[in-house]
């Protein structure tokens, strides 16, 4: 089944859609998850909500492309996962590598209330990414889209691991300074 | 909620473009090697799941073998391509070559091997597999790179093979049965007296490229028992390192310790990661490692520590 006909599905309230969602994206969805929950349980867990969440989002929503659709919900779910599991300790695995770089743009403090004007913060992250070489933006987005290891990427990308990075650190360097120029942090 | 948490859901709003862009990436093409268009990141073959382990989910029905011990050693049981939407895993350059999956172990970006190394031309590899290819796709010479392949002068080519463009490296890594460390440290990748130097870092230094690898010096008897209880120790499964399963999601955040990386004479590096406990794997065959002996261990990682220190 194909991504129209399955949109199609949600349209109509055919509960099938889940099945089918399941059927062709939840192992792409569980690896989403995994990769910053790193448990199976939790994981498959998130991989359930999505489909939840994708009910009750379609319609008024027609996604353009389901994959970064679903992608996107899975990996708020896990992300929004991760930082209850781990509120009040120091967690392991790679999200906590990840949080600790991003953390140099931003520093990692805990807020009450968001910390950032959250529409303002995406919209620079996304003038950000199209300020960046292609080859340096697809770099980021693996590990920090994606949540892919370093060591993933550098073979994915057919580079030397301390290339890659050299590549997120530069990449981490520029966002700070546009966030910073922006007033955002 | 913390900032970087707030920055991390951030870049989640990415454009969908920029995401088809990523999961579509190709390596950086070579005058001659041509990686094939891997559409799409998050679903490949089964083999990255048996190298690294860490990213793999099919359905109950569908688990791949598990690595299983006996009285003849520790099986890594042979792997089955087998790529479709019901499977996902890590991109990774591979290829089939007389039943075999050869699973790139890391490339050295010069022509360390061009002159002296590659030795019999095997085979070039039709690098058209990708995650729509169907199970008859699977067939001698198929996989997710395009290359000429040869046997690596001095390795058995039932375990390495390489290929002169950037030298990579590949490892036949599964299909194995591992009893004592020289069954791999020795007979496969030739690690005793074959060295020139020994770099070592830190887990931490590692991952967060905070310190570049040391190279361990005037510890050459150090080295030698090192290697020599290598060789002596018993594979297990990588499973079986103790750690607290309710405190930490993986082995690599719960006992990793430091990393050392033999430089072998022909210019390729054995990487090896120790874990506490006394524990040592190869970083291409992620699914085994022996055990030392305590002392052994220990006077290793006192030697680790003050070079990385």
């Amino acid at each position: 089944m194909n991504d129209k006909e399955i949109i199609e599905l949600y349209w109509q309230r055919n509960e099938s859609a889940v099945s089918e969602s399941q059927k062709a994206y939840g192992a792409y969805c569980f690896t989403i998850a995994d990769r910053i929950l790193g448990s199976r349980e939790d994981s498959e867990e998130c991989v359930g909500d999505t489909w939840l969440h994708a009910w009750n989002a379609i319609p008024p929503e027609r996604p353009n492309i389901l994959s970064a659709f679903f992608g996107r919900i899975v990996r708020n779910l896990a992300i929004d996962s991760y930082a209850k599991r781990h509120a009040a300790k120091r967690g392991g695995g790679e999200t906590a590598l990840i949080l600790d770089e991003l953390a140099e743009c931003v520093g990692s403090e805990e807020t009450a209330e968001s910390a950032f004007d959250c529409a303002e913060l995406e919209k620079s992250v996304n003038r950000f990414l199209q300020s960046l070489p292609q080859r340096e933006r697809n770099i980021f987005l693996a590990r920090y889209w994606f949540a892919e290891s370093q060591k993933e990427i550098a073979l994915r990308f057919g580079a030397k691991e301390a290339n890659i990075k050299a590549s997120l650190f530069r990449s981490r360097e520029k966002l700070k300074t546009q966030l910073e120029k922006e007033g955002l942090i | 909620m913390k900032k970087n948490v707030e920055l991390f859901k951030a870049v989640g709003a990415a454009d969908e473009e920029m995401l088809t862009e990523c999961k579509n990436a190709k390596p950086k093409k070579s005058r001659t090697i041509r990686f094939v268009a891997l559409a799409a990141s998050f679903c490949i073959v089964a083999v990255g799941a048996l190298v690294w382990g860490n990213n793999y989910y099919n359905k109950p029905e569908q688990q791949p073998p598990t690595v299983s011990v006996s009285p003849d050693g520790v099986s890594i049981p042979k792997m089955q391509p087998n790529l479709s939407s019901d499977f996902a895993a890590d991109m990774l350059a591979f290829f089939i070559y007389q039943g075999r999956c050869y699973v790139q172990y890391d490339s050295y970006g010069d022509n360390v091997f061009a002159n002296d190394y590659a030795e019999t031309y095997l085979g070039t590899s039709t690098g058209l597999i990708d995650e729509w290819t169907e199970k008859d796709g699977y067939v001698e010479l198929a996989g997710s790179i395009a290359t000429d392949f040869y046997t690596m002068k001095g390795y058995d080519p039932s375990f390495m093979l390489c290929s002169k463009e950037n030298s990579m490296v590949f490892i036949n890594n599964n299909g194995i049965t591992l009893k004592k460390g020289a069954d791999l440290f020795e007979t496969r990748l030739h690690l005793n007296g074959n060295y020139a130097s020994v770099d070592a870092q830190t887990r931490k230094a590692w991952y967060y490229d905070s310190a570049e690898a040391v190279e361990i010096v005037g510890q050459n008897d150090v080295l030698s028992q090192f290697v020599a209880a290598l060789n002596e120790a018993d594979f297990v499964p990588l499973s079986d390192i103790p750690y607290d399963k309710a405190e930490q999601t993986s082995v690599y955040d719960a006992a990793e310790i430091y990393h050392m990386f033999f430089n072998i004479n022909n210019g390729i590096t054995v990487h090896l990661r120790l874990f506490e406990g006394g524990y040592v794997s190869f970083s291409g065959i992620n699914d085994v490692c022996v055990k030392l002996p305590d002392e052994v261990f220990a006077q290793t990682v006192n030697m680790l520590g003050q070079a990385t220190a």
